[in-house]
């Protein structure tokens, strides 16, 4: 097995900690397995900053749209890759790279303005500990689906989904730290309709049943 | 510097550096690292073996540090 595979399967989260053990005490004694731990938490620190791109279609285009399709449903998220960078121990070697790398962003930003890209998730500010939810309600016909509850005190003009490819599939992706929270989607402004692939439920003392998010 | 626009700025630099590798490397890394698919859901989608995916993963994770370094 390569250094680069080994690599690969700690951050894909397929080893065991006994596995992991191993590894890093092997990239104590070689330096090319040491290489590549260095240069994949480099990445992994990398990728940590992006908002994921909602809707991404200026990424992948289709491919993302169909993952999302794909896991049309309720979820949170994080990736394996985000876990172990979280619990990796860093090592002096890895220490220096990401203080290099800190300061080529330092340089980077005195160099060029800041984009902005609003999207969803940038509509608050979230910390680290907030997990992503993606909504999605397949709505042919709709023009605009917003999303009210308890996160935003019902506001029906504050959140909305996206119909990136105008198809009727509306996406969308909410930050937020752990908690219990009722929603509901609003189709055009006025018709209040239950998320079809939420697992919870809660009755809204109306007659109607609000969709629960549980984010734990 | 405010703690927000160096975040953005910072994530704008690894777009960029995203944005540069080849589609097949791009999609990977996105569903993958930023969409958090298992291989078996990326083969679904995308058709491609499980075994040519995690080969994908590790030319792809590879360019993007490269691609980093040369945008820095």
């Amino acid at each position: 097995v390569s250094p680069d595979e080994r690599v690969r399967r700690l951050v894909d989260g397929e080893l065991d900690a006994a596995a992991e053990a191993a590894l890093r005490a092997d990239a104590e004694r070689d330096p090319a397995l040491g290489r590549a731990l260095a240069d994949a938490e480099v990445v992994a620190r990398a990728l940590e900053s992006i908002e994921v791109p909602e809707p991404p279609v200026d990424l992948v285009d289709q491919a993302v749209l169909r993952a999302v399709r794909h896991k049309a449903r309720l979820e949170i998220e994080m990736p394996r890759w985000k876990r172990w960078l979280r619990s990796a121990r860093v090592t002096p070697l890895a220490a220096a790279v990401a203080a290099a790398a800190a300061a080529l962003i330092a340089l980077s930003v005195a160099r060029e303005p800041s984009p902005t890209a609003p999207t969803l998730a940038q509509a608050s500010p979230a910390p680290v500990e907030e997990a992503r939810v993606r909504l999605v309600l397949p709505l042919e016909g709709a023009r605009t689906v917003a999303v009210a509850g308890d996160f935003n005190d019902w506001r029906t003009d504050d959140v909305f989904l996206e119909d990136p490819e105008g198809d009727g599939v509306f996406v969308g992706t909410l930050r937020l730290p752990p908690g219990s929270y009722a929603y509901m989607f609003v189709v055009d402004g006025e018709r209040w309709v239950t998320d079809p692939y939420a697992v919870n439920h809660r009755d809204d003392g109306f007659g109607n049943r609000n969709a629960v998010l549980r984010v734990d | 510097m405010d703690e927000e626009l160096v975040r953005r700025d910072e994530s704008a630099r690894v777009q960029r550096a995203l944005a540069s590798l080849k589609e097949a490397y791009r999609e990977v890394l996105v569903l993958k690292d930023l969409q958090g698919l298992s291989y078996e859901e990326i083969k679904a989608i995308t058709g491609t073996p499980i075994t040519a995916l995690k080969i994908r993963v590790i030319r792809a994770r590879g360019k993007l540090r490269r691609a980093l370094e040369e945008a820095g």
